[in-house]
């Protein structure tokens, strides 16, 4: 619960950073994809996947600009 | 009441004091009126109508009472941290009689700024007022932790180079920071309760 909670929050502040730059947009829609995963699936009261939720922080990493990605995912 | 004190308090316009005693939140609402005439102080004697009334009024300062037959000061500390209320970030003061080392050590990890034991004297309350309203500490948003830097004494004043990647700017570092913190909740994400799918057309059930 607190992890899901975290991610809600993370997403919030990561779609609070991205908008009104062209540059985050991308990052920006993930994490709003992601939000909305969490929000429907709470609402819908099914499980929330384990590899959804990787495959989401996966994809956020990707997409954001190299210099802001945390280092462990950038030598990766 | 020197004048740091004077202009710290002048920051507060709003103050919510949450207190299930209505005298003990009296004599603190005539102590934060002599100190501010014009600031506008609201109580609440339970953790959720204060969390009701603090998503209305937007405090920018909170007393809160630690334990009380309806309320929980840690738990509302805790709750308003998590919340997406904009006072979610607004200083906080727990109130208590009993000081032990747990209850002040639990204050700080629910996101307490000050802690200050009853009885108090006026020069305590300025003393908190002080702390609450000088230089502001770092945020910080992690999965079991949601409050103010709980480093008190951190100066910040490191002067040296400044040499980690994120040090660019404020908006790099808070990409950065809520990108650790997904990796780590994904991490660590154990699956919910599965219920399945309720059937339907429901009728197909019976």
């Amino acid at each position: 619960m607190q992890a899901a909670r975290a991610l809600a929050t993370q997403c919030r502040v990561l779609i609070e950073v991205c908008s009104g730059t062209e540059s985050l947009r991308k990052l920006g829609a993930v994490a709003m994809h992601l939000q909305t995963y969490l929000a429907s699936t709470v609402v819908r009261e099914h499980g929330l996947s384990k590899d959804q939720i990787e495959t989401f922080a996966h994809n956020l990493v990707l997409v954001a600009p190299a210099e802001t990605r945390p280092k462990a995912a950038v030598a990766a | 009441m020197n004048d740091r004190t004077r202009k710290g308090v002048m920051q507060f316009s709003r103050i919510l004091v949450i207190d299930p005693n209505a005298q003990n939140a009296k004599m603190l609402a005539t102590l934060l009126k002599g100190m501010n005439p014009s600031c506008q102080v609201y109580g609440a004697p339970a953790g959720a109508h204060a969390l009701a009334l603090a998503k209305e009024v937007t405090p920018d300062l909170i007393f809160v009472e630690s334990a009380g037959p309806e309320l929980d000061g840690m738990q509302f500390a805790r709750d308003l941290r998590r919340s997406e209320y904009s006072c979610r970030e607004a200083a906080m003061v727990m109130v208590s009689g009993e000081a032990t080392a747990g209850l002040i050590l639990g204050a700080r990890d629910a996101g307490i700024h000050e802690f200050l034991r009853r009885p108090y004297t006026m020069g305590d309350l300025e003393k908190r007022v002080d702390a609450v309203s000088g230089k502001a500490r770092d945020w910080i948003e992690a999965i079991q932790y949601i409050g103010p830097d709980r480093r008190r004494f951190n100066s910040a004043d490191y002067s040296g180079p400044r040499k980690r990647r994120t040090d660019g700017s404020p908006r790099v570092q808070k990409i950065n920071q809520a990108l650790k913190i997904v990796q780590s909740a994904a991490g660590r994400w154990t699956p919910t309760r599965c219920r399945p799918p309720a059937p339907w057309p429901p009728s197909a059930a019976c």
